[in-house]
């Protein structure tokens, strides 16, 4: 992990960079397949801290609620990592379902018998 | 090896493989009440996000007029969340997908929660970073309850 800790943050893209940057570091296969899913909250989460730290700079929040807010938005991007696991889960169903789908409409439209009736809905 | 008795058998064997490819080994199947009520729960928030950022809840006394819809809000999640934890499903992968998302639901409803705690113990101030983690966590969920839609 690179050493942050003289780093001081002053926009949303320069935040978004250094946290862009980080992750694909951290793992260039996760972040190749994931980045179309994940840009848009990263981008969305990096506005927001930038957001809450002007927000306690300037004294509009205090101390205790930063720590809340902070806390949710870290909350949010681990939850974006389940996002992607079950994203990636949904799509191959979905693909089994595409698949099967079309094999069960070509059974079903030759024989009559639907072995997938939750893939094949004739309308009545 | 008796033809005549064996074609039946790869027939029962190709069948039964068809059968259970067709279950829901990755991921449960599209459930319309587990979307109707993540993306109910979804629009709700939706409003107290634009509320939050058009600087209607800066004070804490309007924490009591909202109360009742941030509870409408936690109802429909608690009614996705047994919704989505009661999913049939075939196999390891699908097992993982629906813990995953009944976690995508409970998430939303966490920051909701959170939310709804700032709200009345602070007020909410305009542009401070509140409303993105709840916001970005129901449209997780939303997306997911519905992302089996078009399966179908």
């Amino acid at each position: 992990m690179a050493d942050f800790s003289h780093v001081s943050i002053t926009s949303p893209d320069q935040l978004l960079g250094l946290l862009k940057d980080e992750v694909a570091g951290t793992s260039t296969q996760w972040w190749a397949k994931n980045q179309s899913t994940v840009s848009g909250y990263l981008k969305a989460l990096a506005a927001a801290a930038v957001e809450t730290q002007a927000s306690l700079l300037s004294g509009r929040i205090g101390e205790e609620q930063a720590a809340m807010i902070l806390a949710d938005q870290k909350a949010a991007l681990e939850q974006t990592i389940q996002f992607t696991e079950y994203m990636t889960l949904a799509l191959a169903q979905m693909l089994l379902d595409g698949i099967f789908g079309i094999i069960g409409w070509g059974i079903f439209n030759r024989t009559g018998i639907n072995l997938f009736p939750d893939l094949v809905k004739p309308v009545a | 090896m008796d033809k005549g008795r064996g074609i039946p058998r790869i027939g029962i064997a190709f069948a039964l493989v068809l059968l259970l490819a067709a279950c829901a080994m990755f991921a449960p199947r599209y459930d319309a009440t587990l979307d109707l009520k993540t993306t109910g729960a979804y629009e709700l928030v939706a409003g107290f996000a634009a509320s939050a950022e058009l600087g209607s809840y800066t004070e804490k006394d309007s924490f009591e007029a909202i109360a009742p819809q941030y509870a409408n809000a936690q109802a429909q999640l608690a009614v996705a969340k047994l919704r989505a934890a009661t999913l049939p499903t075939q196999g390891k992968a699908a097992e993982k997908a629906r813990d995953l998302l009944v976690a995508l639901i409970q998430g939303c409803s966490d920051r909701v929660g959170s939310f709804a705690r700032q709200h009345a113990a602070f007020g909410i101030q305009p542009a401070s970073g509140a409303t993105e983690p709840m916001m970005i966590s129901c449209d997780q969920a939303a997306k997911a309850a519905q992302a089996m839609k078009t399966g179908n």
